[in-house]
């Protein structure tokens, strides 16, 4: 026998409380699943979107200073620093004599020289850690012409690296006296304080 | 018992949230365990660029600098060189200087001796000028004065003295001078 289950209410769930409590809460949970979904889901995209774009804008910043390095690579390449360093080198020795002051050097002297030694002749030669290396010579009346003139240099702190060069005894020349050569670096004071500034 | 039956003959109503909430479930599954590495390897990729960048703006910067130390070197020896000038350009005006600095300070010197490429250089050719002159010690002085302050590239390299007495209150010196040209471009 067939059974029909027929509601005929106007409210057919007006008594199924559980049904309802069940339906709406479900549907409330649904909803606001679906919703923090969707917005997980957009935030997601628009990260997504927005690493893509900084991705790009990156990507054509590194090429753009890729370039810029080439570049400056290709105006460095012409440059033969070798020769630059060698010709730089080359003027500083030539600025050092230029700025040797001479006026200096003989008022230093003037001072220090024993009464019995005469210069003979002075000249500069190559620096020596930035300084020029003179050589001076001179004649003595007496044999111990040459060290009172080191010991008189060695009063000064404008002359440093005092070596003797050379010793000879001219009693048998026309020139009587006793012939030296000696050769320090003369820094003058100017330079000594440049230095220490 | 009521209840429970009604819920049971209505389940289809229940069918479309539960559908969607594990539509919703498995996509959140799915980017948790599958699509978050994705997404990090994408941090990770701008995180390497951001570094290749900073190393790239790095090298610019020591690059730059490198230039521009270079090019400030060279400069500099440019307008050394034009100081110089050439032989050519030079030479006879660095004599008349040194004649007129000699005359000015009362050392007159009789005779000259000139000499090329004695005291050469790699890059530079080198005029030394000797002359042997008499005169009195503060003549000497204001010479070298004169010759220390003239703005003309010419160095002393060595001073002969000879008195010519005793009491004599002369001296007779050799001074050596020396300058510097730019070779001749060929």
């Amino acid at each position: 026998m067939d059974y029909h289950n027929l509601n005929l209410s106007s409210k057919p769930f007006y008594n199924f409380k559980i049904l309802l409590i069940s339906l709406v809460f479900i549907y409330i949970l649904s909803i606001a699943i679906a919703v923090y979904s969707v917005n997980k889901f957009y935030n997601i995209f628009k990260i997504s979107e927005e690493s893509k774009n900084k991705i790009e804008s990156l990507n054509n910043e590194l090429k753009k200073a890729a370039k810029e390095n080439s570049n400056l690579k290709e105006r460095l390449k012409p440059i033969n620093k070798k020769m630059v360093v060698d010709i730089a080198e080359e003027i500083n020795s030539l600025i050092l004599e230029k700025t040797f002051s001479w006026s200096e050097l003989l008022e230093d002297i003037e001072k220090i020289l024993p009464e019995e030694v005469r210069l003979l002749s002075l000249s500069t030669s190559k620096s020596e850690g930035g300084y020029l290396n003179v050589k001076i010579s001179g004649i003595s009346s007496k044999r111990e012409g040459m060290l009172q003139t080191i010991e008189a240099l060695k009063t000064n702190p404008s002359f440093k690296n005092i070596k003797p060069v050379q010793f000879q005894d001219e009693e048998k020349s026309s020139s009587i006296g006793k012939r030296f050569e000696i050769q320090f670096v003369y820094i003058p004071r100017k330079g000594m304080s440049g230095k220490n500034g | 018992m009521d209840s429970l039956r009604i819920l049971k003959e209505k389940y289809i109503l229940f069918l479309p949230p539960i559908i969607l909430i594990f539509i919703c479930l498995f996509s959140l599954f799915f980017w948790k365990f599958s699509l978050k590495d994705k997404f990090s390897i994408s941090e990770i990729k701008i995180k390497n660029i951001e570094k290749k960048l900073e190393e790239e703006k790095n090298l610019n910067t020591s690059l730059k600098r490198e230039l521009m130390q270079w090019e400030d070197v060279i400069s500099k020896i440019d307008d050394f060189k034009k100081r110089l000038g050439t032989s050519n350009e030079n030479m006879t005006k660095i004599i008349k200087e040194i004649e007129e600095l000699s005359i000015r300070s009362g050392v007159v010197p009789h005779s000259y001796g000139f000499n090329y490429g004695e005291k050469e250089k790699k890059y530079f050719r080198s005029f030394v000028i000797n002359f042997p002159f008499e005169a009195d010690y503060p003549s000497v002085r204001n010479f070298l004065n004169l010759l220390e302050l003239t703005p003309s590239f010419v160095t002393l390299n060595s001073i002969n003295l000879n008195t010519t007495g005793e009491m004599a209150e002369k001296v007779r010196l050799q001074f050596q001078l020396t300058t510097y040209f730019n070779p001749e471009e060929q």
